[in-house]
């Protein structure tokens, strides 16, 4: 079995230095590899992308990351790309990467993903510019996760990171009116497409913990909120 | 571009939505689509403003899914309009 480590919506700020790295202490024992899925900044500033590569660099095992909408909110997101790497932590937006473990090799997708809704109740790039803008961003995301998870098809296990969900079912608890702005079903669209085992998300943070796609892959929401704790292990067969 | 008919009844929905709402034959926002198997069947409701919108959402739907049957339990606004007055005081 692999052991897949996982949260969203840490939320560092400049007053967080030394607070969240404790948490991490027996991450390396517990876990192969760590996913952050987004929002991992407040708001994305120089200052707090420099705290949160403090706290997240020289990590015991692999640790791959999407970025999230607050890490945007500065215009600065390349700044929190920068600080991750610096920490030894790559940051996937439409790519993807393979680990090699031990025993087997991980396919890891990464997209921040966008809003949109799902079916039935969902946008249609028709109208207004900034309309279209919204709808093909989303669109243009899942696309995007597709050519990343195809990337990696032929790893051991695949996994597909994202900040935005890809199902409904993981924002259960969250009012039902800002669903379009918590996910989208283009990315569960692209999850069944290929031979994902898992999918992670974020950004809900009074959503549901599991789900899975109308496909039938696992989906689950680590907003730290949803799991109430510094990160969710998830244990998946090592041939998937 | 058809869509896989094989694929979960969610993502036909969507698709089939956003074409009926896009498509600059329909360009309907309002309609509301439901896919039953066995007979695969797309099935159409809500409002459209226009006899020609109705006609044509049939074109759009057998583009996508050539072998659906279509459902169409659409209404056409303002058929059997009767003007009323609202007295506001």
């Amino acid at each position: 079995m692999i052991r897949i480590a996982a949260v969203g919506d840490i939320h560092l700020g400049v007053d967080s230095a030394g607070c969240f790295r404790g948490r991490l202490a027996h991450l390396g024992s517990q876990a192969d590899l760590f996913l952050l899925a987004g929002d991992l900044t407040k708001r994305g500033t120089p200052e707090e992308a420099a705290v949160l590569g403090a706290e997240l660099s020289g990590l015991p095992i692999p640790t791959f990351a999407v970025l999230g909408n607050h890490d945007y909110e500065s215009d600065s997101a390349e700044g929190v790309v920068s600080e991750l790497r610096a920490a030894g932590i790559r940051t996937l937006e439409g790519d993807s990467a393979i680990c090699q473990l031990d025993t087997c090799s991980v396919g890891i997708a990464g997209v921040k993903g966008f809003g949109g809704g799902f079916a039935g109740r969902c946008g249609a790039a028709f109208g207004e510019p900034e309309m279209k803008a919204f709808m093909h961003h989303a669109q243009g995301a899942a696309c995007r996760l597709e050519t990343a998870l195809t990337a990696v098809a032929d790893a051991d296990v695949c996994i597909a990171l994202m900040h935005y969900s890809p199902i409904e079912e993981t924002l259960e608890g969250e009012h039902c009116e800002i669903y379009p702005f918590l996910g989208c079903y283009l990315l569960a669209e692209a999850i069944d497409r290929s031979n994902a085992a898992l999918a992670l998300h974020g950004h809900a943070h009074a959503g549901s913990p599991s789900g899975a796609t109308p496909g039938g892959t696992p989906v689950r929401n680590v907003a730290i909120p949803v799991i109430e704790r510094s990160y969710q292990v998830f244990s998946l067969p090592e041939h998937a | 571009m058809t869509l896989d008919p094989s694929m979960p009844a969610e993502y036909l929905i969507g698709h089939l939505e956003d074409a009926l709402a896009c498509d600059p034959r329909v360009t309907e926002q309002g309609l509301h689509v439901a896919i039953r198997r066995e007979p695969f069947v797309a099935v159409v409701s809500g409002t459209v403003l226009s006899a020609q919108h109705k006609a044509q959402l049939a074109e759009v739907v057998g583009d996508l899914l050539p072998d659906a049957l279509l459902e169409d339990e659409t209404e056409v606004a303002g058929r059997d309009e009767q003007i009323d007055t609202e007295e506001v005081t």
